[in-house]
């Protein structure tokens, strides 16, 4: 039930990226902005189509997960992989995205963040790439704004190349203040929700558009 | 050339330290990581080595210079160039299958800077380099893993190893007699002649399938595109009706417009056959059943009652019925023209077409810049670099870095 609510969670974040993430910048698309590759076109003369977004395919996406957590392929992911590879894109365009294929992306997401995390909290805090100012050994409740806006901060330039929006970090605060309210007083104060907090932010990140789009 | 760029790298490195992660990247950062992801097909941080160093070059103006390095990154080849090659394998071009020895010769081509051409003409095929790997994945027994099934490449792409690090090219196409020997293949034709590609289209049916296909992967057309109805149809089989429904008229205007070019070339394959899960020739010794005394497979005269005044194969020759002036524009035939004999003369045949080189343009536009490219509206572009790519010695990488930069495919 929890895990549930957690991926829920996570989807609602991905879904309010999806909406905010991917304006801040297009290097190569002076068209901006969703478009098929059907209504892009940059010269008459040269009637070559540009697509400024286009989808990752189900085998990109697994490597791009790996690629920005930094977790090299394992049993685990590979597993998960296996199980929703099916509904994931077999083309680059994005007309072929479905429900199924978010809620996958956002399945294997979770599984390359628990794996970052599982691998960082163990470090000192100097060592850890993207939870270095996050303290484990403590609630929830204890991750203070600075040191929240400072991890997004991290997972935002390894997953988009860019610091967050004003809306997105909107997005995730709210995200944050959501995930403490819906759990007990005991919940929040365990260990435990703090990585688990970690997660639902790492997730929605990792599974928003910019992370699984060209 | 590896270590200079490994200098270069490290000095980049060295001086953008403070591009680390935590920073947003300037506009240079942001198109490397861009033009990495594109050409690596990977989402990549903006922290990444090669990241570093291709901003320093996109600074200085050095665009070119910029992808040389980001073809460096293991997944150019390791995803890049095998789904672009995945997808032009077999006959439902779809990249979502494992790691075939038609990929896996495409991505050696790539990596080592071969002529491109060698693809439908060499002999030669590109396996997992033994020292390099697990006994698990080297192939003990070469029928098994290799000639007779898809084992060996999928058990390498399994092993997650980089395919760019471990592919050895080997020289010799090889096939089983029919007294279980291992024999050198009597017709190589590159990757027009793996198990592969002629397990998708050379199993059962007519071989006309072999010629379908070559076209599509190798020269952007479908059948109906080239299809010429002007062409002669001495050579089209005696199993195609020339009276379908009754209608004479209707051979004339509809059938015999594929059937004079697909016909006309697939004598090229006339002894290749693809029974019992491996590829097979009429010109080996052992050669076994399906073949007629010149070595033509059976299958070339089925149903020739069809049409009893058709046209009986009687041995490997194909003519060129593509040289009328709509076709011979679109193709722009060069060289040998007017036929030949076996598949390795045929793929010598596309190789040195116009099409194939803007073909292969296409191909690669696709895979870095996600598109569709459309070949009737673009015919000026495909030109341009596909004469690019013949000066270039027909390297698919150089070609990868020319259109991973080109305005076109920047949007800019």
């Amino acid at each position: 039930m929890k895990n549930t609510k957690k991926i829920l969670l996570a989807l609602l974040g991905s879904s309010c990226l999806t909406l905010t993430t991917g304006c801040g910048q297009t290097p190569f698309g002076a068209l901006g902005g969703f478009q098929s590759n059907e209504t892009a076109t940059t010269d008459d003369s040269v009637n070559v189509t540009v697509t400024p977004y286009a989808l990752l395919s189900a085998e990109q996406v697994y490597k791009s997960m790996s690629s920005l957590t930094g977790t090299t392929s394992n049993p685990r992911t590979m597993a998960e992989y296996n199980a929703r590879q099916s509904v994931l894109s077999s083309s680059f365009d994005l007309k072929t995205i479905t429900s199924p294929m978010l809620i996958s992306i956002t399945n294997l997401a979770s599984v390359f963040c628990s794996e970052t995390l599982a691998r960082e909290v163990p470090l000192q805090s100097a060592e850890r790439k993207f939870f270095a100012n996050v303290d484990f050994t403590k609630g929830a409740k204890s991750i203070d704004p600075a040191a929240y806006t400072s991890t997004i901060g991290k997972l935002s330039n390894a997953f988009w190349g860019r610091s967050p929006s004003s809306e997105e970090t909107q997005v995730l605060n709210e995200g944050k203040e959501d995930f403490v309210s819906a759990m007990t007083a005991a919940d929040v104060a365990s260990a435990t929700s703090s990585r688990n907090l970690m997660l639902f932010a790492c997730t929605g990140m990792l599974s928003s558009f910019d992370s699984y789009s060209f | 050339m590896k270590k200079n760029l490994g200098l270069i790298i490290l000095a980049v490195m060295t001086v953008n330290m403070g591009e680390a992660l935590g920073q947003d990247l300037d506009s240079a950062g942001v198109e490397a990581k861009k033009l990495l992801e594109r050409i690596s097909s990977t989402k990549v941080p903006g922290d990444n080595p090669l990241v570093i160093a291709m901003a320093a070059r996109i600074r200085a103006g050095d665009y070119r210079g910029a992808a040389e390095i980001a073809t460096g990154h293991p997944e150019f080849l390791n995803t890049t160039v095998k789904l672009m090659a995945l997808k032009m394998s077999t006959r439902e071009e779809s990249f979502r299958q494992p790691l075939n020895d038609f990929a896996a010769s495409v991505i050696g081509v790539t990596r080592d800077g071969l002529d491109a051409r060698t693809l439908l003409s060499g002999d030669f095929y590109y396996r997992a380099n033994p020292l390099l790997v697990s006994p698990e994945i080297a192939p003990d027994d070469m029928v098994k893993d290799i000639i007779s099934s898809n084992k060996h490449y999928a058990d390498l792409e399994k092993s997650n190893l980089k395919l760019g690090d471990v592919l050895i090219k080997v020289d010799g196409q090889k096939l089983e007699d029919n007294a279980e020997q291992i024999v050198a293949s009597p017709d190589p034709a590159g990757v027009l002649t793996s198990r592969t590609f002629l397990g998708a289209h050379a199993v059962d049916g007519t071989n006309r399938r072999l010629v379908e296909f070559a076209f599509r992967e190798f020269m952007c057309v479908p059948i109906e595109e080239w299809s010429d109805t002007s062409a002669s149809d001495v050579r089209i089989g005696p199993d195609i009706d020339r009276f379908p429904g009754g209608d004479h008229m209707k051979f004339q205007t509809t059938c015999k417009g594929c059937h004079t070019q697909m016909d006309g070339f697939r004598g090229a394959f006339a002894k290749w056959d693809f029974p019992r899960n491996k590829a097979t020739n009429g010109a080996l010794t052992n050669r076994g059943g399906g073949f007629n005394a010149q070595g033509v497979s059976n299958k070339m005269n089925d149903n020739n009652t069809v049409f009893s005044g058709g046209y009986m194969t009687t041995g490997n020759t194909f003519i060129n019925n593509s040289r009328m002036p709509a076709n011979a524009t679109l193709f722009g035939w060069r060289g040998k023209v007017d036929g030949g004999v076996g598949a390795k003369e045929l793929g010598t045949m596309i190789a040195n077409s116009k099409r194939f080189s803007q073909c292969m343009v296409k191909r690669v536009y696709d895979a870095v810049c996600r598109t569709d490219l459309d070949t009737k509206k673009n015919i000026s572009f495909l030109s341009q670099f596909g004469e690019r790519f013949e000066q270039g010695n027909y390297n698919l990488k150089k070609l990868f870095q020319e259109i991973a930069v080109s305005n076109q495919c920047l949007g800019k």
